[in-house]
């Protein structure tokens, strides 16, 4: 008890250098912390960019390949899926419920995808959140359009807003535009921290309507060209998807469903568990997280090392204070459990000011930081597992203090009660 | 306990040596007794291994062979931690000078003393209490002072809160090492008639260094270092 109370002293009568090293500590646990919520955010929002559906059908290809372009629009499909086959699926017993989607197109750099309506209905984010429209609503028409988040907030765009899809995939478009075919935006799609935020969502109907002509690859000419007014009297019924969201009655079913898809004979496709693929591609990219934090693990143990720096710096000067304890009646290992105290008092008080920081600018900036990235994070002053890392933290400090505490251990011993200067 | 039951302090065929190297710094006392209540001044030139000598009887250093032997406790039977704990109920020991801790106040300084032993087992207010009564006593009064912290005071008052330290515990045996060779002539004769009130209303046995032959002069009993020690080799080289 004595010790404890001399170490407060003693702190309080170092207070600068006892602040600014707390104030260090305080900085790499926001920093750690802080990490590690981006992380586990990251991770669950990136593990839940799609839930509620349970398989996703795509031309036969690798898991990720099928999951990179039909949820994250990276890359492209090997091929289409006839409509035959979607058919085929729609019938199945197991099948509550399909989504056809249709990449191919974009716009200013942003993707093109036809969907149905139904899109809105089923595609699910983060545990389950629908989407939901900041302004307008669903497209109705043949040539509405409705946009994500980040498109409408990078390209100005505001219901009612003309925008023209051009063909093929890159950021420029070669010329090759469907201007013929411009659309008008009927809804805003909230900011989902998903994809969907840099997407603009057309009828699958419309789709095939800007493309009306374009069967041998490149653009209509002469008679080939039809005008917006003439296409809507044809048959715009989709030929083709590029991938499937399929909804199953009961989850039982997945592995015989994905058997079957996996077995169809007309054409070669496969489907994935969208949870699994996920995990595989985690595999991955986790390794950058876990990099970020080995960097904040090494800025804690420099916050450390300043600590026992300066502890070991100022071990010289109370040389005279630990001869005074001696005479009293301390034992070299009080003056060690001094040293030590004092130790975990800082880095204690650093653990708390950068708990509590991080608490507030979570409880601050939760709401900007949701609306800029869509990440959403979890307003919590500490969770077990971050509970577990300060932990870890105050053992490392104890650890870390321990050489200068057995420094003076040593000190004490040899110098007993000779006082120096 | 029976053997010494006159003395306060007994050293018989005492040798210490500061490591296994013959060259090395080595002193070695064949005998000192002191009695109970005595005043004693221990007088001798700086090297002359007076820092050793109050290191062994203080009990942090320990004799190599003989026996040191203080109210009818043989030290060098102790373990270490046994000779901390013994020293927190028995010794009082003030230093020449920069005798507390600066972080503490005045009365916390003084009360430090009763904080390392079981045997003084008083609530914080008892000890605040003792601590007040020997500042006062010892000439030092007023919340104010009581609360300052120690490194705001003067050397002469710095000194009298050593004293008051030394005294708390009523420790049978204070060791005192020069505490008035910072004082001027007429501080240190007004600190050791303190000193001397507080020793004998007590009845506690002083043991003081002193190279100043005045001072030593007004002690029962003036005994030279040089007669008593025998001191081989250079406490330069690892003290």
């Amino acid at each position: 008890m004595i010790i404890l109370r001399l170490a407060l002293h003693s702190l309080r009568n170092r207070r600068i250098t006892a602040l600014l090293t707390i104030f260090s500590i305080t900085l790499s646990v926001i920093m750690l912390l802080g990490v590690e919520k981006i992380r586990t955010g990251t991770k669950a929002s990136f593990l839940n960019t799609i839930a509620g559906t349970d398989l996703i059908v795509g031309a036969r290809a690798g898991d990720v390949q099928l999951l990179l372009y039909s949820v994250f629009r990276i890359g492209a499909a090997t091929a289409n899926i006839t409509w035959k086959t979607v058919e085929d699926i729609k019938v199945r017993p197991e099948v509550k419920w399909v989504v056809p989607i249709a990449l191919g197109d974009s716009h200013h750099g942003f993707r093109v995808m036809g969907t149905s309506s139904d899109y809105f209905d089923h595609y699910r984010f983060r545990r389950n959140q629908s989407l939901e429209f900041s302004s307008g609503k669903r497209f109705d028409d043949l040539f509405e359009a409705v946009v994500g988040h980040k498109v409408a907030q990078q390209l100005g765009y505001k219901v009612g807003s003309e925008i023209v899809v051009a063909h093929g995939s890159g950021r420029v478009s070669f010329g090759a535009n469907h201007d013929d075919k411009p659309f008008n935006v009927s809804g805003i799609l909230k900011p989902t921290g998903t994809p969907v935020d840099q997407t603009v969502h057309l009828k699958m109907e419309a789709i095939a309507a800007i493309h009306v002509g374009w069967e041998n690859g490149s653009a209509p000419r002469g008679d080939d060209i039809k005008s917006a007014k003439l296409v809507r009297q044809l048959d715009l019924n989709p030929q083709s998807a590029t991938a499937l969201y399929v909804g199953l009655k009961s989850r039982m079913m997945t592995f015989s469903f994905q058997r079957w898809v996996n077995t169809y004979q007309p054409e070669a496709i496969s489907a994935i568990l969208p949870g699994v693929a996920f995990g595989q591609l985690w595999n991955i990219l986790g390794n950058v997280e876990v990099a970020l934090l080995a960097i904040s693990a090494m800025v804690v143990f420099t916050a450390f090392l300043g600590m026992v720096i300066s502890v070991l710096g100022s071990l010289n000067e109370r040389r005279r204070e630990m001869a005074i304890l001696r005479s009293v009646g301390a034992g070299p290992t009080q003056v060690f459990g001094l040293l030590l105290s004092e130790a975990a008092i800082l880095v204690l008080a650093g653990i708390c000011n950068g708990v509590l920081a991080n608490f507030g600018i979570l409880y601050f900036g939760r709401a900007v930081i949701e609306n800029f990235t869509g990440l959403s994070l979890n307003l919590e002053l500490i969770t077990i597992s971050e509970a577990k890392l300060m932990a870890g933290i105050f053992v490392g400090g104890m650890v870390a203090a321990i050489v200068p505490a057995i420094r003076a251990y040593k000190l004490s011993l040899s110098d007993g009660l000779t006082i120096r200067t | 306990m029976a053997s010494n039951n006159g003395s306060a302090l007994s050293i018989e065929d005492m040798c210490f040596r500061f490591s296994k190297e013959s060259q090395a710094f080595a002193i070695k006392i064949d005998s000192l007794q002191i009695e109970k209540g005595a005043r004693v001044a221990l007088v001798g030139p700086s090297g002359s291994g007076k820092s050793t000598l109050l290191g062994l009887i203080c009990g942090v250093l320990t004799p190599h062979s003989g026996t040191i032997n203080i109210l009818g406790n043989r030290l060098e039977q102790m373990s270490s931690r046994q000779r901390d704990k013994f020293r927190a109920e028995t010794l009082g020991v003030i230093f020449q000078q920069f005798n507390l801790l600066p972080y503490l106040s005045v009365l916390d300084n003084v009360v430090l003393a009763l904080e390392f032993s079981n045997k003084h087992n008083f609530s914080t207010a008892e000890k605040n209490e003792k601590a007040k009564r020997l500042l006062m006593a010892l000439g030092l009064h007023g919340e104010s002072l009581l609360q300052q912290q120690a490194s705001q005071l003067a050397v002469g008052q710095q000194q009298r809160v050593a004293a008051a330290r030394a005294f708390v515990g009523n420790p049978p045996l204070i060791i005192a090492d020069e505490p008035t060779s910072a004082l001027d002539a007429d501080r240190q004769s007004e600190f050791l008639d303190l000193l001397f009130a507080q020793q004998e209303q007590n009845g506690t046995t002083l043991l003081m260094v002193t190279h100043d032959r005045r001072v030593a002069g007004r002690f029962d009993r003036a005994l030279s270092l040089l007669d008593i020690c025998d001191i081989s080799g250079s406490p330069g080289i690892s003290s």
